[in-house]
């Protein structure tokens, strides 16, 4: 259900359900909507949108029709010898490129967001993935390390998130 | 009438590269009673029959009241 604008009451008001049921469905408004993570690593070795790789997926969920932030981040990318572009998807329609990865560059983290307002229906996003030309991208992620070990990856994840507005 | 959605997952992708559920939320809802509860469990299946259960129940404690 839909954020609602909290109101203030006065001394003596009497709190009705209706009062109480706002605030259940606030409480409810903030829960995350989705969060999956991925803890091994991703080629990207695509060469066509139509046929991206997919990083990580959501999973089938039936969206309000209010504002969602679509979150995804990778502790580590490691370009390949082509730029790679990253798109988000609704199942395989794809909305958009959220981000774009050098051709050739340094490692790099990445974490991006889009604001998205869904139709009530169910809805897929996911994160994918192809690069310009034959090349090999790799999205890296782990399950993290030991204490003192620096070097193993945290797991990559993609969230959503209602927006309270 | 008892309708039913997934409104919250919480998954893992395995090694393959694969959507695997860990926690899913199932709201089930019957706009003629003016009745809705949202249940979670390891899978959609579980989840969806727990929550038209407890829904069931809701709907006949409603009735008896």
């Amino acid at each position: 259900m839909a954020w609602t604008v909290p109101t203030t009451r006065s001394t003596g008001y009497t709190v009705t359900a209706a009062n109480w049921n706002e605030l259940v469905g606030n409480f409810a408004h903030l829960d995350e909507v989705a969060y999956t993570s991925f803890s091994a690593d991703v080629s990207i070795t695509a060469t066509t949108v139509g046929t991206a790789n997919q990083i990580v997926s959501s999973g089938a969920i039936t969206y309000e029709n209010v504002p969602h932030f679509i979150y995804f981040y990778c502790p580590f990318v490691s370009p390949g010898t082509q730029v790679t572009h990253v798109i988000v998807r609704d199942s395989t329609t794809v909305l958009g490129r959220i981000a774009i990865v050098a051709a050739s560059g340094g490692a790099v983290p990445m974490y991006t967001s889009f604001r998205v307002t869904p139709t009530a229906a169910s809805h897929t996003y996911n994160i994918a993935a192809w690069n310009a030309a034959a090349a090999t991208c790799t999205f890296n992620a782990g399950t993290g390390g030991a204490a003192g070990d620096g070097t193993t990856d945290l797991n990559g994840y993609i969230q959503v998130c209602r927006i309270p507005t | 009438m008892i309708e039913t959605a997934v409104v919250r997952r919480e998954g893992v992708m395995d090694a393959q590269h694969k959507y695997e559920p860990v926690r899913v939320w199932v709201r089930a809802w019957d706009d003629e009673a003016d009745v809705w509860v949202v249940v979670m469990a390891a899978d959609e299946q579980t989840a969806t029959d727990n929550a038209v259960s407890e829904l069931n129940q809701m709907i006949a404690e409603k009735d008896s009241n």
